[in-house]
Formats: C-alpha cells, structure tokens, sequence
C-alpha cells in the first residue's frame, strides 16, 4: 500500500494528549491509523526529526507532518523514507564533518549517556569524524541512534473508504444512499451517510445549505448517482 | 570632565568590559571551529535550568515522559534579532515558524560537564553566550533555536547611577 498524504489525529481512548495518532491515507482515500508504539514508527520517522525545510522538502518525499500542540514531525510514507532523510542529514554538510560526540551533541542538545551509548553499541572512536567512517561503520552508526531513538511498533487500524454507487430519491430529492462497504452494498439513510461522510470514510462531498442542512454530491471528477429504481 | 561624561564613561567601561574579557578568553582553536565551518554567535540574555517533558513521548512527565532538565539562554530582544539573521542552512526553520512559537526567545545550550558547571555557577543571572547557533531538526530539540555552546560568561549589570 502506497501512502501519499498524512497528517496527525486525535489520541487514542486513554491516551495522554501528546501521544498522537497518525492518519495516513492512500492513493484511493482509504486510511490506515497508526497508534502506540513510538513516535519514530508513528510517523515512519526512525530519526524522530522534527518537522523543517529539510525533513519535509521536496526531496525528503514527506507526505505531511504530524504532532502534538507543541512539536511537529515530519511523516514519510514508510520506514525506508524516513530512514533516508536521517541518513541524508548525517551526510549532509552539517553533521558530516562534526566527530561523532561533537554530532550526537548536535543531535540530542547534551546527554553524555547517548554518546556512551553509541559508543558501546558501536565500538567507534567518538573522535572520529562521521565523514572518516566507511559505509560499515557509517551504518553501524546509524542504526545505533535509530536503536535509542526507539522504534516500536504500535497497532494499525484500516479504514476503507467506500463508494456510493446508487441513490433512492422521492420526490427528486436523495432519501437514502446505496453504499459499496467492505463486504457487500448496503442501503444508508441519508443521516447515517452524512456521518460516515463527516468520518471521511465515504468517496462524496459534503455541502451544506445557509439553512444549515447537510447533502452528498460526488467528488470531483467522479461521475453523478446513480438513481436506483 | 564635569561629572555627567564621568558618569557615562564608567558606564561604557562597564558594558564594555565582559565583552572584551569574553573575546580575550576565546579559545584559539575550538573543537567546533576545527570540525565546521559554521560561524559562532555571541548573544545575551538570562539563563535559567528549564524541566522538559523527554523521551519517549516529550509530551507529559506526569504521563510518564522522562524529566530533562536543560540550561537556556532567555534571550533580549536584540540578541533574539540577531539570532534570527544568522546565517541559515540546510537544516534551518521557516523563521516565521519560529517567530510563531511561545518559546522562540529560548535558546536552548547544547554543552558538556564542565560548561554544565558553569551554568550551575551564572544561574538566572545575565550572560554572554558564544557558540554555534542552529535550529531544532531532532525530537530532542525542545526549542526553535539552540546553540553549540563554545563559551559562556556573565554579563555584568549595567550599573545604575546610584553605584
């Protein structure tokens, strides 16, 4: 499944505010929910970068951002995306000529433990420069950080997006909706449409009226109701 | 010199004299400086130890989140200028973005044992910070703007007529 957009929802039941969900969504509109685990593996993010001009640029192929009211990460559309925007980063002119103690200084702001760390997981010299270490050692390095920085996995939960493929009129106005879901086409009422409409689980648009009344039509592009006899 | 000139002299002694201290004490050859080609910093502003919600989730340390305590830099308006002017590259910010954030006059110090020292000595008192300035790209990057801390001094107050 190929992901193209993300962006954040809301925490799960019992969740604390700050662990959000990630609502990511494929090229049919269907959405797959990620929730618990880490954040790295919330956001196929293993280098838990922060949401920028390089980790969401055009060439990092993010495919949104997601986060609580105080940090913003950038989502990929899987692990091998995100894994290569902390590659490039560590590459890049930047961290490349910085040793190992002076870039994991850079990367976490202080904490002594995860240079120890790297240095134990690794056996490198943390006074070697990342741009000295060959491709073994190089990856040897990374895949340290990505070990602390954590990547576990939580639960996914798939939601199809289903399609209206006929309507019930009385009277030239639409009463219910013949909706194609996961097993068989069903008969919605108009109201229970619109809520699967709301919970964008429904192909339609949802458009409403000065009165304050709320109606389907097809998306953009698609073709009209059908009207079923 | 009537007394008003002698006044204003002590005053520009006064301003003036940690910031020579802190260039006469700069070391010649900084690990950073070696490494990198990034230019240094130097900016004001008053230091304080914040506590952070950390990993895994740096959201609630109620809910669980590790409890990190960093040393920032609350930064006057003119450093905070000059901060968002430095020169950027290919991990910066959207300035605007910064400039949205509650914290974005909190430069967070990036340093080692002996600068923690220090910090602990010049508490909420005024300094003079020089080093390496970037902006947050990590999840442990708490702020918009930190610094790669090379030195650090305390800033004398301004003496006021009084003294």
């Amino acid at each position: 499944m190929v992901f193209i957009k993300a962006k954040a929802g809301p925490p799960a039941a019992g969740d604390p505010e700050s662990k959000f969900t990630v609502q990511y969504f494929d090229e049919k509109g269907n959405m797959t929910i990620r929730r618990g685990g880490s954040r790295s593996w919330r956001c196929n993010n293993p280098g838990n970068l922060v949401a920028s001009t390089y980790s969401t640029g055009k060439s990092r192929r993010s495919i949104g951002t997601a986060g609580d009211k105080t940090d913003t990460y950038a989502v990929y559309p899987d692990y091998e995306t995100g894994l290569e925007a902390l590659v490039v980063m560590l590459k890049g002119s930047i961290y490349s000529p910085l040793t190992l103690t002076a870039a994991i200084k850079r990367y976490d702001k202080k904490n002594p433990k995860y240079i120890d760390a790297i240095v134990k997981i690794t056996k490198l010299d943390p006074e070697r420069t990342i741009n000295s270490l060959d491709d073994l050692e190089f990856e040897r390095f990374w895949k340290a950080i990505e070990l602390i920085e954590k990547w576990s996995i939580g639960t996914e939960d798939f939601i199809e997006k289903w399609i209206i493929s006929g309507v019930h009129k009385k009277r030239g106005a639409i009463t219910e909706y013949l909706i194609q879901t996961n097993h068989e086409p069903i008969w919605f009422s108009k109201q229970d449409a619109l809520k699967l409409a709301f919970e964008g689980k429904l192909h339609a648009t949802i458009v409403h009226f000065k009165t304050g009344t709320y109606y389907l039509r097809p998306e953009y592009g698609s073709n009209p109701f059908e009207c079923v006899t | 010199m009537n007394r008003i000139q002698i006044i204003c002299l002590c005053l520009v002694i006064v301003a003036v004299t940690p910031l020579a201290y802190f260039y006469s004490q700069r070391p010649k050859t900084s690990t950073a400086s070696i490494q990198s080609t990034e230019p240094s910093i130097t900016l004001r502003g008053k230091l304080r130890l914040k506590l952070f919600p950390g990993p895994p989730e740096y959201g609630s340390i109620e809910e669980g989140d590790e409890a990190d305590y960093v040393w920032i830099v609350e930064l006057d308006e003119p450093s905070f200028l000059i901060a968002l002017n430095a020169p950027e590259n290919e991990l910066s910010l959207d300035l605007a973005d910064i400039v949205k954030r509650k914290d974005a006059h909190d430069l967070i110090l990036c340093l080692d044992g002996n600068l923690e020292r220090t910090c602990e000595e010049y508490k909420d008192q005024d300094v003079i910070v020089r080093g390496i300035l970037f902006h947050a790209h990590t999840a442990h990057h708490y702020t918009p703007l930190l610094i790669d801390l090379e030195k650090i001094v305390q800033q004398y107050p301004a003496s006021n007529p009084g003294n």
